[in-house]
């Protein structure tokens, strides 16, 4: 041994706990140790984290720190490499499932590294702009991988390799560019340790020890077959060699310092500046089809009523209203800006209308007082869903019986029969659908009333179709029609006529275009509640209770006409 | 042509050089050139660096402070005007006034951009914002006056208005900023070229050198050892190296030192308030929208998530609060707590929103927006506006400092160097006129 460097008990080296090459790197340690000691067993290791495997060199508490540490310039103004006794690649760690073929193609997605690599550099380096995941360990990548937080994991393929066996699931993507030259680092106190391990690295890979090694640890497994060890270009080096050597770096360094003092400043916002895309809105699902429903004759069918009600409060035991008394409340889904038939007033902020007093009728068969009626506003578009879904008892939102919609609830006997017309703008001169060829008609998306639009047939000969405009709500159409964005709307008249009440320039036209029978959605798991129903109803219709909702919801259609008439399929 | 001249003057300097005074007029020569290549260098960094220190601080950074406010009180006035609506036909005072102020700041912002000219391919951007703005207002207002009138049509037309902000008028607000950044950039990288600090030394090094050798030299040849013209010159050519050295230094660190504790917080900050007005203002619409707000939820979550905050209120360290958070500097304090605060006003909101679905539970879930959600939005809100100012002002002070770090520096050096120059040829004539 020459120099000051003596080794006295041990050599003490860092090794990260990472997950691959750990086997190959503390071979390696040993080799040098032994080259040291003439014996095994003088090596002592110290598990270190990526963060601190460049301190302890520098703080003297290990003399090598062979923890996969990419040489870098930055890295070597604080402590001195050995010769690269690895050349990796950076690559990245995805689901085998997921269609990333290299890192820039997770543009916007979580890409995971520990803190203080250059793997998270490589991320935030990428000009598609993976959002960087940092982490404490490299195995935490693994971690939030496999817990779907991240979408890749960076690293060096070495250590990919490692993650890759322990979960089948994971492949590694990306180009073997072997860029990534890994080095043993050594504190810049001695010089002549480095220029030893050196001396053992080359002997390593004259030998064919590094070639075993590297076999050995499976590594031609996970990456191939060995390829020439790094160290083999590597010069001779004598302790005048590395003088001057380091006499030049400082030189260079002196250099670096007065060209980076007086570098060239850019002064680009950083990535958390980058403006959110706008706002995204989910497309609305196609209407379902008209097309005939095998088994459907009546859709308006309903259950028969039980032929005495329950009273009040007292509701048959194991029954589905049995469960709503003894919860206290009945939820009811009601549209929330459909006048009259079901909005919030603004002054009050309650829900009112037509469904929503049918509603309470219906609480009140079922607890004999007020108050029990639980309301929920839904969008014309999730009124099926909400019931499904058992968010909500009932829904009476102006939903149209059809065979389609009967095979996802049940329904109640129909309580309106609405007639689907045309809001049009005073004076416009229309009369007829068959007036508005080529013209926009709007209705809200998922209704009958756009289907009905779309394959309009009621035209003369050679004129066109009017264009169906389908808006998110009721209320989008009355805002288009009144911005002359539309020509007309079209829905049941029960609703044309709460907006033609929010506007006098609007006037409802034509004659009905089909009939809209409404009924209130049941689950098809509660039969027995649609049987209630369809008795509380009977009763409302006889009684002349629904003649009053009428009248006070929609007296200005004209006279209380005769409430439809009940059809019961058994 | 180009070569006669050249080989004429070749073949004078060989004649001159011939004979002993013909050589010190050589050297005379020599030495002035050396210093005027040492003024060429410093005064050309000078006057570019000013100019594009002054193109910083009066045109593009004011223009990207300007565009930045606009896309903030836009935001502003859109949640604000969603807040306000929410209460119902009779408006809370604050909200309107906020809603008005929004508009009115950044109408008398967009004037002033226009006014200062803005370069031409972002001139579109401009022409959105000033002809889309009334179109936004007049929504707004046909919006409240339906919801005064208790028509349920006002809500359509605020949907309207908002879908109107967040889809254009605010992305071009994004494309102005963005604009102006890059000019800011541009003028920085002009203001810092690495080559000009260079030039200035190796020209320099070249100046005092030559002097300093032709002084050993004289002092060699003749055994007068001292020259007072000739030492004046070598200290002045000294200190005009030093000082525009110095002065280059000072300008650049300056620079830096707006960006780091100026440019960078700003754009974090002012990115964060947008983000979370945006939230804000997306729960208030949700809830207008009565239950049809599953895509504004999704909106105001996937802002949460940018901001460093998934719907559980997890945090993410790569998001625009924890970043804003990390960003050291004499003013991290205006920022550190502004992560708090919007924790406080996520609670809020995530409670507003269960309530909002649970049913017969709407008007709890309005009570709880219109009280404890303002509350807390606005003091998140009123901090993050406070640290934005203050890194706009820091920027602004700094970018200043940094103009005033080269102010004079051209007159001096020139005045420094033309009597450098004198003194070199005041210091050599006596030795020249000893041959006569």
């Amino acid at each position: 041994m020459t120099g000051r460097w003596v080794p006295s008990a041990g050599v003490q080296v860092a090794a990260a706990i990472l997950v691959a090459l750990t086997g190959f790197k503390i071979d390696l340690a040993k080799e040098v140790g032994r080259a040291l000691f003439g014996a095994d067993g003088h090596v002592r290791f110290r598990a270190v984290t990526p963060a601190e495997r460049i301190n302890v060199v520098q703080q003297g508490e290990v003399d090598l720190s062979a923890a996969t540490i990419t040489v870098t310039c930055a890295c070597r103004a604080q402590v001195d490499f050995s010769a690269v006794y690895f050349q990796a690649s950076k690559n990245v760690l995805v689901l085998g499932s997921s269609p990333y073929r290299e890192l820039a193609d997770l543009s916007g997605r979580k890409a995971c590294a520990a803190s203080g690599t250059t793997s998270l550099q490589r991320i935030v380096d990428t000009p598609t702009h993976p959002v960087p995941y940092p982490v404490a360990n490299v195995t935490d990548c693994l971690v939030a991988l496999q817990r779907g937080l991240v979408e890749g994991v960076v690293n060096d393929n070495t250590v990919l390799a490692g993650m890759a066996a322990q979960d089948p699931e994971t492949r590694i993507a990306g180009p073997s560019t072997l860029d990534v030259p890994t080095a043993i680092a050594v504190s810049k106190a001695h010089p002549e340790l480095t220029v030893f391990v050196n001396g053992v690295l080359e002997r390593l890979a004259a030998d064919g020890t590094w070639a075993r090694l590297y076999a050995a640890h499976g590594l031609d497994h996970a990456l191939g077959p060995a390829p020439a060890p790094p160290t083999s270009s590597l010069p001779e080096l004598t302790m005048r060699d590395l003088q001057s050597r380091l006499l030049g770096a400082g030189v260079l360094a002196a250099g670096l310092a007065l060209v980076g003092g007086c570098a060239t400043v850019s002064s680009r916002p950083p990535a958390a500046a980058r403006p959110l895309a706008p706002l995204a809105t989910t497309p609305v699902p196609a209407v379902t089809s008209a097309a005939s429903v095998p088994g459907c004759v009546d859709p308006e069918a309903s259950w028969r009523p039980p032929a005495s009600l329950p009273a009040p409060g007292a509701m048959p035991a194991g029954s589905f209203m049995a469960a709503i008394v003894r919860r206290g409340y009945l939820r009811v889904g009601v549209l929330g800006d459909a006048p009259p038939f079901g909005s919030i007033n603004p002054r009050t902020g309650q829900a009112e209308g037509f469904d929503v007093d049918l509603a309470e009728a219906i609480g009140r068969a079922l607890f004999g007082s007020d108050g029990h009626v639980r309301l929920r506003t839904v969008t014309l578009n999730e009124r099926v869903g909400v019931v499904r879904g058992n968010d909500v008892d009932l829904v009476v939102a102006t939903m149209t019986v059809n065979c389609q919609r009967r095979t996802q609830v049940d329904f109640s006997a129909v309580y309106y029969r609405a007639q689907q017309r045309l809001l049009v703008q005073e004076g416009s001169g229309y009369r007829e659908l068959a007036d508005l060829g080529g013209k926009k008609v709007c209705a809200a998306a998922g209704t009958t009333s756009l289907q009905r639009i779309a394959h309009s047939e009621s035209r003369p000969q050679g004129k066109p179709r009017p264009l169906p405009f389908s808006a998110p709500n009721d209320t989008d159409c009355l805002v288009a029609l009144q911005q002359g964005r539309v020509d007309a709307v079209s829905t049941d008249d029960s609703i044309l006529a709460g907006m033609a009440a929010q506007d006098p320039h609007l006037r409802i036209i034509g004659r009905s275009l089909e009939e809209e029978p409404d009924a209130i959605a049941v689950s098809l798991t509660h039969p027995e509640l649609t049987r209630f129903v369809n008795g509380v109803l009977a009763g409302l219709e006889a009684d002349g209770t629904w003649a009053a909702i009428y009248h006070r919801w929609l007296g200005t259609l004209g006279d209380v006409p005769a409430p439809p008439a009940a059809r019961y399929r058994d | 042509m180009l070569r006669r001249w050249a080989r004429g003057l070749i073949d004078t300097t060989r004649r001159r050089a011939a004979t002993p005074p013909g050589r010190l007029r050589l050297v005379t020569v020599g030495l002035v050139a050396a210093i005027v290549l040492l003024w060429l260098a410093a005064f050309v960094s000078v006057v570019s660096r000013q100019h594009a220190v002054a193109g910083v601080r009066g045109t593009s950074g004011p223009a990207f402070v300007a565009a930045q406010r606009i896309h903030a009180d836009l935001s502003e006035a859109d949640a604000s005007a969603a807040g306000a609506f929410l209460a119902g036909g009779v408006e809370p005072a604050a909200q309107r006034e906020a809603y008005e102020q929004g508009i009115a700041a950044a109408s008398a912002q967009i004037l002033a951009l226009s006014r200062a000219g803005v370069p031409t391919s972002t001139q579109p951007s401009l022409t959105v914002l000033t002809s889309q703005i009334p179109v936004y207002t007049g929504l707004v207002g046909q919006a409240r006056a339906n919801n005064r009138l208790g028509l349920a049509v006002g809500g359509a037309y605020l949907r309207q208005a908002s879908n109107l902000m967040q889809t254009s008028i605010l992305p071009a607000a994004d494309r102005l900023a963005a604009a102006e950044a890059g000019r800011v950039d541009g003028g920085y990288q002009d203001a810092t070229r690495w080559w000009q600090p260079a030039l200035v030394a190796v020209t320099g090094a070249l100046a005092l050198g030559a002097l300093v050798a032709a002084q050993v030299s004289l002092a060699r040849r003749t055994h007068r050892y001292l020259s007072v013209w000739l030492a004046a010159a070598t200290a002045l050519t000294a200190i005009v190296l030093g000082l525009t050295l110095a002065d280059l230094s000072a300008q650049r660190s300056r620079l830096v030192d707006a960006r780091d504790n100026g440019f960078v917080p700003m754009t974090v900050v002012a990115q964060a308030r947008v983000l979370a007005l945006r939230a804000w203002g997306d729960a208030s619409l949700s809830l207008i929208a009565h239950g049809d707000g599953a895509d504004l939820d999704a909106d105001a979550d996937a802002a949460t998530a940018r901001l460093g905050f998934n719907a559980s209120g997890v945090r993410d360290p790569a998001g625009v609060l924890p970043t804003a958070g990390r960003l050291g500097g004499p003013d991290s304090a205006t920022r550190t707590p502004l992560e708090r605060y919007w924790r406080a006003y996520q609670a809020s909101a995530v409670s507003t929103r269960s309530e909002a679905s649970a049913v017969g539970g709407f008007q709890r879930a309005v009570q709880l927006a219109l009280g404890d959600g303002t509350t807390t939005f606005r003091r998140f809100d009123d901090a993050a506006d406070t640290a934005l100012t203050t890194s706009q002002r820091r920027f602004d002070t700094s970018v200043s400092s940094a103009a005033d770090a080269l102010t004079g520096l051209g007159i001096v050096v020139s005045l420094a160097l033309a009597l450098a120059a004198v003194g070199v040829l005041a210091g050599f004539q006596p030795r020249i006129s000893e041959f006569r």
